[in-house]
């Protein structure tokens, strides 16, 4: 370990020395500055603290992302090319150790910066978002809904699971299910159907939900209901609609109707609605005067945000996050970097990043093509090229799909906690799994590369 | 001497091919060689440029990987990593980080062995003050100049108290101050029981320094052996004479004369280059002139010496100088260093040595 | 002045990345409309938007790559003393680096706009592609990787520079192939189906592609690697936003009027915009760009000489 210790420092001390790293603090700071200066929201306090914390955040993280990379892959390989690793793998240090020495330095140096970053615009957003900047409603909006870590608790699945399987079972029985056409597909386009049913609310009717909390909100918090739907029409206009709330001890009450266009919208309710059984029941009433269907979101339709932490621990864990997809990138640097000589390993990472970018679009099109065969060419069977394409689709998805993970600062700067399952999560996933995996190639490789080959 | 039977470095029907892209041989580097090395040798791998013996370092290192062959480094496979605990390496070249001070260079290197931090500072100290680099402070290597960075590349191969020192080229890229401190300390070295292995195609430094050599062709080993076996020319002798008066030169001319039947070649012996730039060098800093960059170094550092000699201290110039003195120093004591030697010398063990004595240098 | 051009164009031949960069934004483009066609609906137009967009981007790294390789690299590692120490004029030397970097630089330009337009011919009918020019497009790169290969195994010649060579002429071969096919494999007249106007609007990126590069051997005579691809990098984005940042403050503030002239307005080079819906590029919009990307790399380049003449020399 005081091996690998040493490796780190040197390899921190050479990328002080070389200004590597005051280039980056500068890059940092002109971010830090520069982001919520040139770009204005529409001066709203959430779009204030969007613009900071997710936009700079986002920003920082990029500018960390290219350099860790760069820095990672020159490491390895600039030390192959110029010899100097010869210095060190003639002492007794395990290859293994060298890679750990360089990620570690690495790390630290991504600490250091992302604790700044953090600091920084923390900083900023205090100074920001004081009392006096803004108006009483504003800032108290901004205070509860914004600058908080709010634990969010979606509506209990309606049952639809079974349902889905009984129906799928009579389609099988009586013979009209399509020819050519998976159980497996059939199920999930009728499952998805009937989740759609269950979330919409028809002219005059009434739906209603029941979200059970897995802990009570803290007394003198606020409680907020959010929901987000869209209409049934082409004409996508305010609709009037009612919220009831409810209990187990059923203390029904009645809330305002309201007129507000499709979106998300969230309303503050009191919280002794909340019921001894920590459940709370909420309905809908479609009440428009246009006889028009209100379809809430299959997932994000109805759902119950309350106070769980402040917001400084939640940036804390963002940043965490964030420094977990650093750690990944500078594993993906090194063992390129021992792969490759320069320019290629640093545009092959990058290039495996952005694809790694692209996993949420790659996903798209293998659903959209399993989904009923073919979506290209509903008539004739898939030709050679598409079923290839398919197939590489398929097969960078089965690797990056666990890498794409919810976009922490959404949640951040929505006041949404970002939980530590979340945190654990990516840990296991970035740093045990891929890291591990990654980091075991390049030793591995390294293990078995021959140095100081004359070229 | 007892230990001198213990091989520590031992190559065996080495080769090396390097391939191109399609697996196919582009290059016979080594073909095909043996020798053995035993402790406390000095031992030189001469050859011309391309002739392959950066590449059996390399092999004996671990660097590079053998086609076939055997390689033992202290009985171990050269990739075995504990076995490096006891190697030193000086690479052809210094490739040292550039923005490292010296000091932080050698301490770096001295955390890769372990060593604790007092100990580190000591041998720093000791090792800086040797390759006479203690006062560059806070200067980076990238500020230094090629033969400062070749010295602190010479202190951080003796970090870790070797026992075997493996020096690529060890001499190219020294003034002849250097020069003539790391045959010292090399010969320093082999007198404490280390082995040292040197690649080198400067002839004149391998032959003062090695007690044996090979010399590599086109991978192969062309000739091995020690050099006063394969230098010396049986039927010609030297006997080198000093203070003698014009009649006493006459007098030994004669009796040669009556000898041989012939008359005998008179030469005066010349002072060799090395020698007469360390006295010009050596007036000069008398008259203080101070330079900004490598001084002349302490002879070897106190860590090497082992316990029961610490001599050495002093300045590498007044060391050669005073090796005309009649007192022998630990560095002056190896005669072949110098063949053709100024008048003063102990006449007695050069003689001895011209007429074949056999023995190991280091005896006496 | 045309051997040390020659060479320069050689040495960054022989570069992997060069190889790598051209290919993959060949690759990319060729590839972009069997993702593209499926999902959305103004094909055409994404084809032709993210296509130049690769064709920039890949340009960028292109040409501060190879101006740093032949300048930056060059003066660390010595080997420019050893050429400026034969009766070489420094100022011919600097633009005889500039021109044999110019030389590949149009040939990337060149390959990739044959590219583009092959991408777009491919999806000129909505859910159908054309397996001609995609297929051509797509297989191009791997034959002359391949024949590159062969030559490598049988003569022991450069592979990346060879590769990169065979590339070019078998794409471009592809392109006069595909020209004379229709989409069901019939023949036809030449170019039928490809959309010739683009080929202003390539032409205005290259010479963009051509002022950057001006820029960063001005840069590399002076500056390490990194800096260089960041300060080009910035620059490209001020640029971009040129208008934004000190157009609309250039009447009042004397920055916003110093940085609007100073730093080149990329916005005149993409034009592609104005071909959505059937428009056309007027040649007078090409010549009056080309005028002032003529001026401002006169213009840089005469700062880059006199920094190069004033430079020591390790």
């Amino acid at each position: 370990m005081n091996k690998v210790w040493a490796i780190a420092m040197i390899a921190l001390r050479s990328s002080v020395r070389s200004k590597v790293v005051i280039c980056l603090m500068l890059l940092l700071l002109v971010t830090i500055i520069g982001i919520p200066l040139t770009v204005k929201g529409d001066g709203s306090p959430e779009s204030k603290v969007q613009v900071l914390v997710s936009y700079t955040l986002a920003f920082s993280q990029i500018i960390l992302a290219i350099v860790t990379l760069w820095s990672g892959c020159a490491a390895v390989s600039t030390e192959v090319e110029d010899f100097r690793i010869h210095l060190v793998v003639t002492k007794p240090v395990r290859r293994a150790q060298i890679w750990l020495g360089k990620w570690l330095g690495l790390l630290v140096m991504n600490a250091v910066a992302l604790l700044l970053t953090g600091v920084a615009v923390y900083g900023l957003l205090a100074y920001q978002t004081r009392a006096s900047e803004w108006k009483e409603d504003e800032y108290a909006r901004l205070q509860e809904e914004v600058l908080v870590a709010r634990r969010l608790v979606p509506a209990d699945m309606p049952p639809v699971d079974r349902a889905a399987t009984l129906h799928l079972r009579e389609l099988i029985a009586s013979g009209r299910l399509e020819p050519g056409r998976s159980p497996e597909a059939a199920f999930t386009a009728i499952r998805q159907r009937m989740l759609i049913q269950t979330n919409s609310v028809e002219y005059g009717a009434t739906r209603s939900w029941s979200i059970t909390l897995p802990t009570r909100p803290p007394a003198g918090r606020k409680v907020f209901l959010q929901y987000k739907y869209q209409l049934g029409s082409l004409v996508q206009e305010p609709v009037s609609g009612m919220w009831f709330l409810g209990n187990n001890k059923d203390a029904r009450q009645i809330m305002i109707p309201l007129q507000q266009g499709p979106g998300t919208h969230s309303l503050a309710i009191p919280q002794e609605m909340v019921g001894e059984d920590l459940e709370i029941i909420v309905g809908y009433s479609n009440i428009h005067s246009n006889p028009t269907t209100v379809l809430f979101d299959v997932n994000e339709g109805v759902q119950i945000l309350y106070f769980q932490d402040p917001f400084v621990t939640n940036l804390c864990r963002t940043l965490l996050i964030q420094f977990f997809q650093l750690a990944l990138y500078a594993a993906l640097g090194l063992t390129m970097g021992t792969l490759f000589s320069m320019p290629v390993a640093a545009f092959t990472s990058i290039f495996i990043i952005i694809l790694q970018l692209f996993s949420g679009f790659i996903e798209t099109i293998t659903q959209d093509a399993a989904a009923d065969g073919s979506s290209v060419d509903p008539e004739g069977a898939l030709t050679i090229v598409e079923q290839l394409t398919m197939f590489m689709y398929k097969g960078v998805h089965l690797l990056l799909k666990p890498l794409s993970t919810n976009n922490p600062l959404e949640l951040l700067s929505s006041g949404v906690v970002v939980g530590w399952d979340i945190v654990a999560a990516e840990f296991l996933v970035k740093i045990v799994m891929y890291t591990g995996i990654i980091g075991g190639m390049g030793v591995l490789l390294f293990n078995r590369r021959e140095l100081g080959i004359p070229a | 001497m007892e230990e001198t039977s213990d091989i520590v470095l031992s190559v065996e029907g080495l080769h090396k091919v390097f391939k191109d892209f399609w697996g196919r041989p582009r290059a016979k580097a080594v073909n095909g060689i043996d020798f053995e090395v035993k402790r406390g040798e000095v031992f030189g791998l001469l050859g011309p440029n391309g002739s392959g013996k950066s590449t059996t370092i390399k092999m004996l290192l671990g660097l590079l990987h053998p086609t076939r062959g055997k390689i033992h480094v202290l009985g171990k496979p050269p990739r075995d990593v504990q076995s490096k605990v006891r190697i030193g390496y000086l690479p052809e070249e210094s490739y040292l980080y550039p923005y490292l001070t010296a000091r932080e260079t050698l301490d770096f290197y001295g955390r890769l062995f372990d060593l604790s931090g007092p100990e580190r500072r000591q041998r720093i100290d000791q090792l800086l003050e040797m390759v006479g680099l203690q006062h560059t402070g806070r200067r980076t290597i990238k500020e230094f100049s090629k033969g400062m960075a070749r010295r602190i590349g010479l202190a951080q191969a003796l970090i870790n108290n070797p026992e075997i020192v493996i020096l690529d080229e060890p001499t190219s890229g020294l003034d002849p101050i250097g020069t003539r401190q790391v045959k010292d300390l090399i010969q320093t070295l082999a007198e404490r029981g280390k082995t040292v292995f040197l690649s080198s195609h400067l002839l004149a430094d391998v032959e003062d320094v090695c007690d044996r050599i090979a010399i590599l062709y086109a991978g192969q080993v062309q000739a091995e052996g020690s050099i006063v076996d394969l230098l010396q020319v049986d039927e010609h002798y030297l006997v080198p004479l000093s203070g003698l008066t014009p009649d006493q030169l006459q007098n030994v001319l004669r009796v040669l004369r009556e000898t041989l039947g012939a008359e005998p070649e008179l030469e005066h012996p010349r002072r060799n280059l090395e020698q007469f730039f360390m006295e010009v060098i050596s007036k000069a800093r008398a008259s203080g002139g101070e330079i900004s960059g490598a001084g002349a170094g302490k002879q070897v550092a106190d860590y090497l010496q082992g316990a029961e000699e610490t001599s050495g201290g002093g300045d590498v110039l007044e060391e050669i100088l005073k090796e005309r003195a009649p007192e022998p120093s630990p560095a002056a004591a190896d005669p072949a260093s110098e063949p053709v030697a100024p008048a003063g010398e102990d006449l007695d063990g050069r003689i001895d040595q011209l007429l074949g004595d056999q023995g190991d240098p280091k005896d006496e | 002045m045309i051997a040390i051009a020659w060479l320069t164009a050689l040495e960054t031949v022989r570069q992997p990345i060069c190889l790598i960069l051209t290919t993959s934004a060949v690759l990319f483009i060729g590839v972009l409309p069997l993702v593209v066609n499926y999902t959305f609906g103004e094909t055409g137009k994404v084809i032709r938007d993210s296509g130049l967009a690769v064709f920039l981007l890949m340009g960028v790294l292109l040409s501060t790559y190879a101006a740093c390789l032949s300048i930056t690299r060059e003066m660390k590692s010595g080997t420019i003393s050893a050429v400026l120490s034969k009766p070489v004029n420094r100022t011919l030397f600097l633009l005889a680096k500039f021109a044999g970097i110019t030389g590949i630089i149009l040939l990337y330009c060149l390959l990739v706009a044959v590219a583009v337009i092959m991408s777009e011919r491919t999806v000129s009918e909505l859910y159908e592609i054309d397996f001609y020019s995609a297929g051509s497009l797509l297989v191009a790169p791997f034959v002359a990787y391949l024949i590159a290969g062969l030559i490598n195994y049988f003569s022991d010649r450069n592979f990346v520079s060879n590769a990169f060579a065979l590339q070019f002429i078998v794409v471009m071969l592809a392109f006069v192939w595909t020209g004379f096919v229709d989409r069901t494999g019939a023949m036809q007249a030449f170019g039928l189906l490809y959309n010739w106007k683009l080929i202003p609007a390539a032409m205005l990126l290259t010479m963009a592609l051509l002022t950057l590069l001006a820029i960063a051997v001005t840069l590399a005579t002076r500056l390490d690697a990194v800096p260089t691809l960041v300060i080009c990098s910035v620059v490209l984005m001020v640029g971009l936003l040129s208008d934004y940042f000190f157009g609309r403050h250039a009447e009042t503030w004397w920055w916003a009027e110093i940085g609007y002239a100073v730093i080149p307005n990329w916005q005149h080079f993409w034009v592609v915009d104005g071909l959505t819906g059937g428009g056309e590029i007027q040649w007078s919009v090409v010549w009056a760009t080309g005028r002032y990307a003529l001026l401002y790399t006169t213009g840089v380049l005469c700062l880059a000489v006199s920094l190069f003449n004033f430079s020591e020399i390790k």
